[in-house]
């Protein structure tokens, strides 16, 4: 398969740990990673270490190409892989569901999961539902993560106490 | 009572832990989306994007 070049992009930095790359046809997008560990029970060891990730276009004027650029998603597996260079970091990505007809949604985050070194990563996903409201979260962190069993074990409860 | 997006969570709803987690995750999407938008305006940003566009114009030629 041919080797698609990413975007060059540049750290920001900031509460969200923002990252900004421009397109071929000029939109720009942020990639943030704001901390949401502490969403969880503030004693857990991975309070510091949960980030949900963000894929936002910051242009006033923007258009619907971003499925149209291959080079999106090799760019934001670049970020991705920047980022993640301390084994603690968990991404954490949500999308809503509100027509149920599948996981579609987050397909994004497969994609980006499936093309970022797979072999040395975990990944889970689990449903929150409540009426017709409906919430898929997908959980990405590198294996050697010290909090792993943790991790996967809190967000296990969220969907077992969702379930009740 | 707490407002959560555009749900209101009275104290008499009971809701688990998990929507709750979700609907503050949705949240903190649109408040970073309207971050975002608000960064085009930065001078400072408007110089980086500046010269992303430029490295792209010589990518192309």
């Amino acid at each position: 398969m041919k080797q698609i070049d990413p975007y060059e992009f540049d750290f920001l930095g900031g509460k969200n740990n923002g990252y900004l790359f421009t397109v071929q046809r000029g939109t720009t997008y942020e990639v943030k990673f704001k901390p949401s560990g502490y969403l969880f029970d503030s004693a857990q060891p991975f309070v510091d270490s949960v980030f949900e990730m963000v894929l936002l276009p910051i242009n006033p004027d923007v258009d619907k190409e971003k499925s149209l650029d291959a080079r999106i998603l090799p760019t934001v597996v670049a970020i991705i892989r920047d980022f993640f260079i301390q084994k603690e970091k968990v991404l954490l990505y949500v999308c809503e569901n509100k027509d149920g007809k599948g996981p579609l949604p987050n397909r994004k985050f497969d994609q980006w999961f499936r093309l970022y070194n797979l072999d040395n990563h975990f990944k889970f996903d689990f449903v929150i539902t409540n009426g017709q409201e409906r919430y898929l979260n997908s959980v990405i962190g590198r294996i050697d993560n010290p909090y792993k069993t943790e991790i996967t074990v809190a967000c296990f409860e969220l969907a077992e106490d969702n379930s009740k | 009572m707490e407002t959560i997006e555009k749900q209101p969570v009275y104290e008499t709803e009971k809701l688990s832990k998990g929507i709750i987690f979700c609907r503050k995750l949705m949240v903190y999407q649109r408040q970073m989306q309207e971050e975002a938008n608000a960064d085009w305006y930065d001078p400072i940003i408007q110089a980086i994007i500046q010269k992303q566009k430029e490295k792209l114009r010589d990518e192309t030629n």
